[in-house]
């Protein structure tokens, strides 16, 4: 065992109750850092290929990030990994709120689980008192009822990640729920745990996650959160006296007055969370309208959109909160007192969320986004993908390729929330046309047919998220070559296209002309790399809004390792080829992701914002290919795996 | 005499403005000509280049770099919009 790691990780076998541990070597932690970068090589070692992602083999698990529960700020994100049922390839998602460092207190550094139950099951984990126990009295229940029935059983102090009837009924847009509202939302793999019958996994420990340092980091986060503090533009100084760039995130540059504080920044995002701007993303071309075939400033204005953004959109906050380790707080909780769309303390809703059932449906009904964020969250389901599928679904209708009765007389319309509820509830039951829906528009469009895979949005089977490429045309390409396609935390380089300096202060790049697609690829290499560091160190993204922070000295201090940004970085690509290895395992042809027409600009809007734009992915996709050191094919290369130390087959 | 309106949108220190007004002028006016009156008006830096503005003149988008010299037609309604972060 290391600072701040456990040196160690479960096991779990659902389907012969064994349980064990697995000592896990030190090197293997620089090399992979934790979270997914741990996930991805137990994965590639132990899970026989062609392994079915609902099936007995597939393991799934749960993964602080390697600086979880050590001091540093940010460190609090946990990650769920496991063969996507909605992709076939390899799937994660990664959650905030106050799980993750709950599984290093009870001295893991992964939890992995792989069998199925024969009846339903939760894991109860109390340091290393590990219990696979009966759970048919919460199967059924929502994920907020399954939190608090097993908090009075259990005691105080249990922190669960737990499905809803969405994942029990293996709807592959299921999600894993945390802390009542907090989701690992993406890739199916709340449909992976439904399979398994395993509801919850309940954790307390008692241990502590040493760090090598804990004077040091605590010195890093004082000039980490010196800018939240004065007016400042930055982090200028590490204690080092290494002088750092000075760094004015992409929304600073942006900003219409001139230079805005990081405080300021903050401050936006502690007051009105990431829904701070929606209105201007949804008017300017970034957030989808109407199944990304709209035009915000026509289709859905100002005077609509403006409704459910910024300060507008905290109108009915109770109470601000931080996820542990966080020293921002962007969340917070939220009431609707009354009316039809009455929610009593729920999460409130993310921008993800407020654009794909505010401007992708036409809803500009704050109440009815709150009610069907809820609904998600206790159903188990992951936001984005099901906010696609209802307007893939309205599209359908609208078109007449669905019809009252394939919907059990729900009429659906633009701007219906009463609807959108009604059909989300089916799809986390999958009653009706819920149960096509319930499997992603990609699926659900070969069942309706009828030319309906032309709108339905989705990258290698996954709903996109609401950053449109016509727009920012680096989303594309991270939508089309990360190992989990459509997502947007990924590592997109459109911070290149604002100008904006890495994540990692060393490194120079280009500016980016926002629609020329050529050289863009080792911008985009870097960022991926970086975003896999962040992550796997179990950062938030929105560290980054901090400007670029001594993620080597902070690494350092934790572990009393003395790596460098390049070898940070290097980890990165590592994992990033590990996880491109598994997909090639598992039979996907990188060239087979593709983006619907209509997210490439093909045929052009005629008006708004990206009138005229068409897309050239394929050329930010072989240049992000070969910046990697793949061929054009999207496949690592056997010289750069053996220089990673990756034991390519 | 040609009047042109316009919308200025994004994120400020103070968080997210929208701005919106009418301009009239002797004659018609280039996009970057426009573009200095608004600055002038609300007292703003709005250097698109600066900001990675998007330019909507008409409802059409209007790329800076090629657009900023071509005069616009009276009536013109003009939108200049920063990106927001999202989440």
């Amino acid at each position: 065992m290391g600072y701040c790691y456990c040196g160690k990780i479960l096991w779990v076998d659902l389907e012969t109750g064994d349980i064990w541990t697995e000592e896990i070597p030190s090197g293997v932690y620089r090399q992979m850092l934790g979270g997914y970068g741990l996930g991805v090589k137990v994965l590639l070692e132990r899970q026989p290929a062609g392994a079915d992602p609902l099936g007995p083999e597939n393991i799934l698990c749960f993964l602080p990030g390697l600086l979880t529960g050590t001091p540093t700020f940010f460190s609090g994100r946990y990650m769920v990994s496991g063969k996507s049922p909605l992709t076939g390839g390899w799937g994660d998602a990664n959650s905030g709120g106050n799980l993750s460092p709950e599984i290093k207190r009870c001295g893991y550094d992964g939890i992995f689980i792989r069998g199925i139950s024969p009846s339903p099951v939760y894991l109860c984990v109390r340091d290393s008192a590990v219990e696979i126990r009966d759970a048919a009295h919460l199967w059924g229940l929502d994920t907020v009822a399954t939190e608090e029935k097993l908090s009075r059983e259990l005691g105080s102090g249990f922190k669960v990640a737990s499905i809803g009837p969405a994942g029990e009924n293996i709807s592959l847009i299921a999600g894993i729920i945390n802390d009542g509202g907090r989701a690992a939302a993406r890739s199916g793999l709340g449909a992976v745990m439904g399979a398994k019958k395993l509801k919850a996994v309940a954790l307390k420990g008692s241990g502590r996650v040493a760090a090598a340092r804990t004077d040091l980091l605590k010195d890093i986060n004082k000039i980490i959160a010196a800018p939240l503090k004065k007016e400042t533009g930055g982090v200028e100084k590490f204690v080092t006296g290494v002088a750092m760039r000075s760094v004015i995130p992409v929304l600073l540059r942006n900003s219409i007055s001139f230079k805005p504080t990081v405080r300021q920044v903050v401050n936006s995002l502690r007051e009105m969370g990431t829904g701070a701007g929606s209105a201007i993303s949804m008017e300017g071309g970034d957030a989808p309208v109407k199944n990304w075939k709209g035009v915000g400033m026509l289709d859905f204005p100002w005077i609509r959109s403006s409704k459910i953004s910024d300060r507008a959109a905290t109108r009915h906050d109770i109470k601000k909160y931080h996820c542990v380790s966080c020293p921002l707080g962007c969340g917070a909780l939220v009431s609707v007192r009354e009316g039809k769309y009455a929610t009593v303390e729920a999460h409130r809703p993310e921008y993800e969320t407020v654009a794909a059932f505010g401007s992708n449906l036409l809803n500009d009904d704050l109440e009815s986004i709150i009610k069907l964020n809820d609904l998600c969250n206790r159903l188990g389901l992951d936001t984005i993908s099901t906010g696609a599928a209802v307007a893939f679904a309205t599209e359908c209708y609208e078109r007449g390729l669905i019809g009252p009765g394939d919907t059990g007389g729900l009429r659906l319309s633009w701007g219906d929330p009463d609807v959108a509820i009604d059909l989300v509830r089916d799809i986390g039951m999958r009653r009706g046309i819920g149960n096509v829906l319930a499997d992603g528009v990609a699926r659900a469009a070969k069942t309706i047919g009828q030319g309906s895979e032309e709108f339905a949005i989705h990258a290698g089977g996954q709903e996109l998220p609401m950053h449109d490429p016509r727009f920012q045309p680096s989303y594309g390409a991270t939508y089309v070559v990360d190992a989990t396609p459509g997502r947007h935390t990924a590592g997109a380089n459109n911070f290149v296209d604002a100008g904006s300096p890495p994540l990692f202060g060393n490194y120079k790049l280009p500016r980016a002309k926002k629609y020329c697609y050529a050289g863009r690829g080792e911008a985009h290499a870097l960022f991926s790399k970086s975003v896999q560091v962040l992550n796997c160190l179990g950062l938030c993204n929105f560290s980054a809004f901090l400007g670029t922070l001594p993620y080597a000295e902070m690494v350092n201090a934790a572990t009393g390792w003395d790596v460098t940004d390049d070898e940070l970085l290097e980890a990165g690509e590592r994992i990033l080829t590990m996880r491109q290895l598994f997909n090639l395992r598992e039979g996907i042809d990188p060239a087979s992701v593709l983006l619907p027409n209509r997210s490439l600009g093909i045929p052009p809007l005629e008006k708004g914002p990206t009138s005229g734009v068409t897309i050239d992915l394929e050329t930010m996709r072989r240049d992000y290919y070969l910046a990697m050191g793949w061929d054009e094919s999207g496949r690592p290369g056997s010289k750069r795996c053996a220089q990673l130390d990756i034991k390519a087959e | 005499m040609a009047a042109y309106t316009y919308t200025v949108r994004g994120l400020s220190a103070s968080g997210p403005v929208c701005l919106s007004g009418e301009i009239i002028l002797g004659e018609v006016a280039t996009l970057e000509e426009l573009l200095r009156e608004i600055e002038a008006v609300s007292g703003t830096d709005l250097d698109p280049a600066v900001h990675n503005a998007v330019l909507i003149v008409n409802e059409k988008r209007a790329d800076w770099d090629t657009n900023r010299e071509i005069p616009l037609p009276d009536g013109s309604r003009l939108i200049w919009i920063t990106p927001a972060f999202g989440g």
